[in-house]
C-alpha cells in the first residue's frame, strides 16, 4: 500500500488505540465508585454494630466504659474502607466487560483485550492481526457514538440485601441508645459519687497543704493530722464509686483525728482566753492611761506583751491605778480558776504583789502567768485546727452522702459505724421524714441526747449545750458542754460566779442510726434550762428551758421517749420538758438513757436513734421559735466563729 | 467423469492460499448468495440464511417439512448461485449404496480389453440433496454419511476424495413415517444444523403463486464461485471468540445433560442424553459465521443463542417422559438459553 495511506491507516489507528484507552479509564472510574458504593453499603453496618453492642455494654451493665471507642469503630472502619478502595485493583478486562454490557458493544473490547493479551503471549498470528485492527476500528467508532451515553457512577441504587442490612444495624443502635435502663440512675449516681469523692479527695489535699504552712501548729499534731488526712485521701481515690467504704473510711479518720484532740476541745479554752482578754485588757488601761499622760500609746497583742507593759509601768502607777490593776488581775484569775488553777494562782499572787508595788514579786508572777497563758493558747490553736479539720470532714462526709441522692431537705449526715453512744444532752423529736433504709438519706435521728449511736463530733451541726447550771453566788458553774450525740457538738455553757446560775441550753444535735447514712431532718432539740430563770441560758440552745432535762431512752421497737421542748426561752425554771412517746425502731446500738436530776445539771445518754413514724409536734410549727431561740442564743451568748456559721447553716437550711 | 481426487485437492489448497477474503468482501459474497436465492425462493430468509450459514461452516444440514415447501428448489437455486456442482438423490427403500457412491463397472478399452473403472455415483458433487433420506435403509444411509463427515468415499479399497466444497442437504418427511428408517442418534449427530421449514404465510403463498404461475422465470445468475465460498469458510474460522462467550455456549451444552451440574430442572425431567462435543462446534463455527454476516468482527453472547437451536435440536435424546408428554427439543433448548447465565459464576 502507498506510504500515505500507511501513515493515515496508522495515525487512525492510534486514535482508535486511544479512545478505546480513554474509554478503559472511564469504565474503571465507574467501577471503583461502584466497588466503594457497595463497600460501602456492605461493611457500614460493621462499626454501627460494634458501637451499638459497645453502647449496649456501656449502658446495660456497671462496667465503666468510656465513650470514646464508640466514634473509634467509625474511625478505624473509615481508615480500612478507605484504603481498601485505594488499594482495590481494576483489570483492564473488567473494565472492557463493564463497557460492552453497559454500552452493548456485542463483547467487542473483551475480544479485543483478549486477542491483544494471546498475542503478547504466543505472538502474532496471521489472521489475528487483521481481525484485531477490524476491532479496534469498530470499537472506536461505537465508543465515540455510545460512551457519552454512560449514565454517571454516582447514580447507584443500594441492594435490596445491603438496605435490610443497614436498617437492621440502625434499628440495633438506635434501640442500645433509647432503650430505658434502670442502670442509668445507678450510673448517674455513681458518676456524682464519684465526683463528690474527687472533689472531697482534692479538699483533703488542700487541707493538708494549708495545715503544713502553719507554724503556730505543733509539728507532731501537723504530722499526725497529715497522716490520718493523707490515708483518708488515699482511701478516696482508691475506691472512687464506693460511697459506704468512703463514708466508712471518713468516719474512722474524723474519729482518729478527734483522737488527737485527746479530750480537749478549743472550747475548753475559751475560759483561758477570757482571762487573757481581761489581762491584756488590764495592761492595756495601764498603758493607755499612762499614754494619755506621758504621750506614749501602744496595742498590747499577747500575754507577754502585757506581762511587760505592766511591769514597766508598774512602779509609775498611782494608788487608783494600782488598785484597778489589782481589781483586773483578779477578775482574770477568776476568769481562769476553773480551767486552770495555777495560773489563777499566778495572777492572783501577781495581783497581791502589784496591790503590795513589789515588782520583783509581781515581775514573776506576771511573766508565769504570761508563759501559761502562750502555752494555752497555742493548745487551743491546736484543739482548733483539729476541730476545723473535722469540721472539714463532715462536711465531706455530708456531701459525699447528698451526692446522687434526692432529697427533700438538706440535713446534717451523721454516719458512723456501730459505736455506742455516749453522753448527750437532751433530745427530742424530730419531724417526722421520710426514710429510705436504703441509702438511709432520711434517718430520723433521734432521741435523747441526740443521735444514737454516735458520739458527739465536732461540726456540723447543732450545737448542744448542755451542761450545768451554776449556783449563784460565787459558784462557778460547771457547765461545759455535753455532747450531744450525733454530731452536735455542745458549745460550752458558762457559769458565771457570782450571777445566777446559767442553764445550760439544749442543744441540737444530730444523730444517725448505726450502719446507716443518717441524715437528720429537722432539728432535734436539745431540752435544757437554766436553773436560774433570770439567768442568761448560754449556749446554742435552741430552746431554752428547765434546768433540768432527761432523757429517756429505751432500745424498743415501740418507741422511746424523747422531750417535746418547751415553749418558750424563758420556760419556768425546774419545769421539764415533755416526754412524748415517739415510735421508733430499733437502734443500732445505745445505752440504755440516764437523767440526772439535779438541779442546774442535766446530762443523760442517749441510746440509739430511733426512726420514727409519727411525732406529735411537727416541726414546721416550732420551727420558728427555735430558729429565734438560736439566734437570742448567738447575740447573747459567747460561741466560737466557726459554731456560729453552723448554727445558722443548720436553720437556714431547715428553712429550705 | 468424475473430478479427479489430486484436482480436488489442489483447489482446495488453492481456495486457501490464492485468495484472500476481507470480511466486507465476505459480507458483500453472502449477501449477494441470499439476494440471488431470494429471488426464487420466496420467504423462507432464515432457512435461507441458516442454510448459507451451514454452508460457509463446511458443514451438512438436514430440513424437515412437509412435501411442497421449496426444499429441493432451494438447494437447486443455491447451488445455481454459488456456481457449483449439483446432484440430487431421491432416497428409496431400495436404494442402495452403489447408487450413492459409484461402483466400479466393466469397460472395454480401445484395444479390447476389458478393465474395471470405478463410475462416481452422485455424491460426487458440490452440493448434493439427498431427498427424504430416512426412506432409505440404514445401510444406504451409512454410505452417504461416511461422505458427509470424512469428505471421501471408499470404494474397494481405494479412497476418492469428495470436491470441494461439499454440501449435503439432507430432507426428511415428517408426514410420512411408516415404512421409513429414521435416523439413528449417531447419523443425526453429522448433521450441522437441523432446520424446520415452516409452511409458507398467506402473504408468501400468494407471492408463491404469483412468482410460479405467470410464466415469468427467475433467473439466478452465480455470484460466488467454488474457491470463493473456500476462502470465506477459512475466513470465517479466523473469526476471533473471547473466552467467556466459549464458557457460554459450553455453558449451554452441558446444561443440555441431565447429569451436569449447570443442567436445568427441564433438562433433569425430560432428557436422557444432551448434546455432544459436534454440537459445541456447530454453534462456535455457526456462531462465527453469524457475526461475520451481521457485520461485527467478533462472536458475541447472542450469536450463540441464534445458532443453539438448529445446532442442538437434533441431537438432544428425550427419555420417556419427554416423548410421553410430547416435549419438543426446542422447548427444552429455549428454556436452557433463558436459564444460562451469560457470565460465568
Amino acid at each position: 500500500m502507498p506510504g500515505p495511506e500507511n501513515e493515515t491507516l496508522a495515525r487512525e489507528n492510534n486514535r482508535d488505540r486511544l479512545m478505546i484507552r480513554r474509554a478503559l479509564r472511564v469504565a474503571r472510574g465507574h467501577l471503583r465508585w461502584q466497588l466503594a458504593v457497595r463497600g460501602f453499603a456492605a461493611t457500614f453496618p460493621l462499626p454501627v454494630l460494634a458501637a451499638a453492642a459497645w453502647i449496649a455494654l456501656a449502658r446495660f451493665t456497671l462496667l465503666d466504659l468510656p465513650r470514646w471507642p464508640e466514634l473509634l469503630f467509625f474511625v478505624l472502619w473509615l481508615l480500612v474502607y478507605l484504603v481498601w478502595v485505594g488499594r482495590a485493583q481494576i483489570r483492564p478486562s473488567r473494565a472492557a466487560a463493564f463497557l460492552d454490557a453497559r454500552l452493548q458493544l456485542d463483547e467487542r473490547l473483551t475480544t479485543l483485550l483478549e486477542l491483544e493479551g494471546r498475542a503478547k503471549v504466543e505472538g502474532r498470528r496471521p489472521g489475528a492481526t487483521r481481525f484485531t485492527e477490524y476491532l479496534i476500528g469498530d470499537a472506536a467508532l461505537l465508543l465515540r457514538e455510545r460512551l457519552e451515553m454512560l449514565p454517571p457512577p454516582f447514580v447507584m441504587r443500594a441492594g435490596r440485601r445491603h438496605a435490610l442490612a443497614f436498617a437492621a444495624a440502625a434499628i440495633v443502635l438506635a434501640g442500645a441508645l433509647t432503650v430505658p435502663t434502670s442502670l442509668d440512675l445507678v450510673r448517674s449516681t455513681q458518676s456524682e459519687v464519684k465526683v463528690a469523692l474527687e472533689k472531697q479527695a482534692d479538699r483533703i489535699a488542700d487541707l493538708k497543704a494549708e495545715l503544713v504552712q502553719r507554724a503556730d501548729l505543733p509539728e507532731s499534731l501537723k504530722q499526725g493530722l497529715n497522716s490520718e488526712l493523707s490515708a483518708l485521701e488515699k482511701s478516696l481515690r482508691a475506691a472512687p464509686t464506693d460511697r459506704a467504704e468512703a463514708l466508712a473510711a471518713i468516719a474512722d479518720a474524723e474519729e482518729r483525728v478527734r483522737n488527737l484532740l485527746q479530750g480537749a476541745a478549743s472550747s475548753d479554752y475559751e475560759e483561758i482566753t477570757q482571762s487573757s482578754d481581761l489581762f491584756k485588757e488590764a495592761a492595756s488601761t495601764i498603758v493607755d492611761s499612762k499614754a494619755n499622760r506621758l504621750g506614749e500609746a501602744g496595742d498590747i497583742s499577747s500575754a507577754a506583751d502585757a506581762a511587760k507593759r505592766i511591769k514597766d509601768t508598774l512602779k509609775d502607777l498611782d494608788n487608783p491605778q494600782i488598785r484597778a490593776l489589782t481589781a483586773d488581775l483578779q477578775r482574770a484569775a477568776s476568769a481562769a480558776a476553773n480551767k486552770d488553777p495555777e495560773l489563777a494562782q499566778d495572777l492572783l499572787d501577781a495581783a497581791a504583789a502589784v496591790s503590795k508595788r513589789d515588782v520583783a514579786q509581781a515581775s514573776a508572777a506576771l511573766d508565769s502567768a504570761a508563759k501559761r497563758f502562750e502555752a494555752s493558747e497555742k493548745a487551743q490553736q491546736a484543739a482548733s485546727a483539729v476541730e476545723s479539720t473535722l469540721s472539714r470532714l463532715e462536711d465531706g462526709r455530708q456531701s459525699v452522702a447528698e451526692a446522687g441522692a434526692a432529697t427533700t431537705k438538706r440535713g446534717q449526715v451523721g454516719f458512723r459505724r456501730g459505736v455506742a453512744a455516749q453522753a448527750g444532752a437532751t433530745g427530742t423529736p424530730v419531724p417526722d421524714a421520710p426514710v429510705d433504709p436504703g441509702n438511709g438519706n432520711m434517718v430520723q435521728a433521734l432521741g435523747p441526747a441526740g443521735g444514737a449511736s454516735l458520739p458527739p463530733s465536732g461540726g456540723g451541726t447543732g450545737q448542744t449545750g448542755g451542761g450545768a447550771g451554776s449556783q449563784g453566788g460565787s459558784q462557778t458553774g460547771t457547765g461545759g458542754a455535753a455532747q450531744t450525740g450525733g454530731n452536735g457538738q455542745g458549745a460550752p455553757a458558762q457559769g458565771q460566779s457570782g450571777t445566777a446560775g446559767a442553764g445550760s441550753g439544749g442543744g441540737a444535735g444530730t444523730g444517725s442510726q448505726g450502719n446507716n447514712l443518717g441524715r437528720i431532718v429537722g432539728p432535734i432539740r436539745g431540752g435544757g434550762g437554766s436553773a436560774n430563770p433570770g439567768g442568761e441560758a448560754e449556749g446554742v440552745g435552741i430552746s431554752g428551758g428547765a434546768g433540768t432535762s432527761t432523757g429517756v431512752a429505751s432500745n424498743t421497737s415501740q418507741g422511746e421517749k424523747v422531750y417535746v421542748p418547751n415553749q418558750g426561752v424563758n420556760a419556768p425554771a425546774g419545769s421539764v420538758g415533755q416526754a412524748a412517746p415517739a415510735p421508733g425502731q430499733d437502734t443500732i446500738s445505745g445505752l440504755p438513757g440516764s437523767s440526772d436530776a439535779s438541779p442546774g445539771t442535766s446530762s443523760s445518754s442517749a441510746p440509739g436513734v430511733g426512726m420514727a413514724n409519727t411525732i406529735r409536734t411537727p416541726y414546721n410549727e416550732v420551727i420558728g421559735q427555735y430558729a429565734q431561740q438560736a439566734t437570742d442564743a448567738l447575740e447573747k451568748a459567747y460561741v466560737p466563729p466557726d459554731a456560729k456559721s453552723y448554727v445558722r447553716d443548720y436553720f437556714s437550711s431547715l428553712g429550705k | 467423469m468424475g473430478i479427479p481426487e489430486t484436482t480436488a485437492a489442489t483447489e482446495h489448497e488453492a481456495g486457501v492460499g490464492q485468495i484472500s477474503l476481507s470480511v466486507d468482501e465476505f459480507r458483500d459474497y453472502a449477501l449477494k448468495v441470499e439476494q440471488e436465492v431470494g429471488k426464487v425462493i420466496v420467504g423462507q430468509v432464515h432457512v435461507v440464511h441458516q442454510v448459507l450459514v451451514c454452508l460457509l461452516a463446511g458443514g451438512n444440514a438436514l430440513l424437515e417439512g412437509v412435501p411442497g415447501l421449496g426444499k429441493t428448489v432451494l438447494v437447486r437455486t443455491l447451488a445455481d448461485a454459488i456456481d457449483c456442482h449439483f446432484s440430487r438423490i431421491q432416497f428409496t427403500p431400495d436404494l442402495m449404496p452403489a447408487d450413492i457412491i459409484g461402483t466400479n463397472i466393466l469397460v472395454e478399452d480401445e484395444h479390447g480389453g476389458r478393465r474395471f473403472q470405478f463410475q462416481q455415483g452422485p455424491v460426487f458433487a458440490n452440493l448434493l440433496l439427498a431427498d427424504e433420506i430416512n426412506r432409505a435403509t440404514p445401510k444406504t444411509q451409512s454410505a452417504l454419511l461416511e461422505a458427509m463427515q470424512e469428505g471421501t468415499v471408499s470404494v474397494a479399497r481405494t479412497v476418492y476424495r469428495l470436491p470441494q466444497p461439499f454440501f449435503v442437504l439432507a430432507t426428511q418427511n415428517p408426514l410420512e413415517m411408516e415404512g421409513t428408517y429414521p435416523l439413528p442418534e449417531a447419523q443425526l449427530d453429522r448433521f450441522f444444523f437441523k432446520l424446520n421449514v415452516a409452511f409458507p404465510s398467506a402473504a408468501e403463498l400468494i407471492a408463491i403463486s404469483d412468482r410460479t404461475t405467470s410464466g415469468a422465470e427467475p433467473r439466478v445468475r452465480p455470484v460466488v464461485n467454488g474457491a470463493e465460498i473456500i476462502a470465506m469458510q477459512h475466513l470465517a474460522r479466523q473469526t476471533p471468540i473471547a473466552t467467556h462467550v466459549t464458557s457460554y455456549a459450553v455453558r449451554v451444552l452441558r446444561a443440555t445433560h441431565p447429569d451436569s451440574p449447570e443442567a436445568t430442572a427441564i433438562t433433569k425431567r425430560y432428557v436422557r442424553y444432551g448434546g455432544s462435543p459436534r454440537a459445541l462446534q456447530a454453534m462456535i463455527l455457526g456462531a462465527k459465521i453469524t457475526a461475520l454476516l451481521d457485520g461485527r468482527y467478533n462472536v458475541a453472547f447472542r450469536d450463540i443463542k441464534s445458532v443453539a437451536l438448529p445446532a442442538l435440536r437434533h441431537r438432544l435424546i428425550l427419555n420417556f417422559d419427554g416423548e410421553a408428554e410430547g416435549i419438543s427439543t426446542d422447548a427444552i433448548i429455549a428454556a436452557v438459553l433463558e436459564e444460562t447465565a451469560e457470565e460465568g459464576t
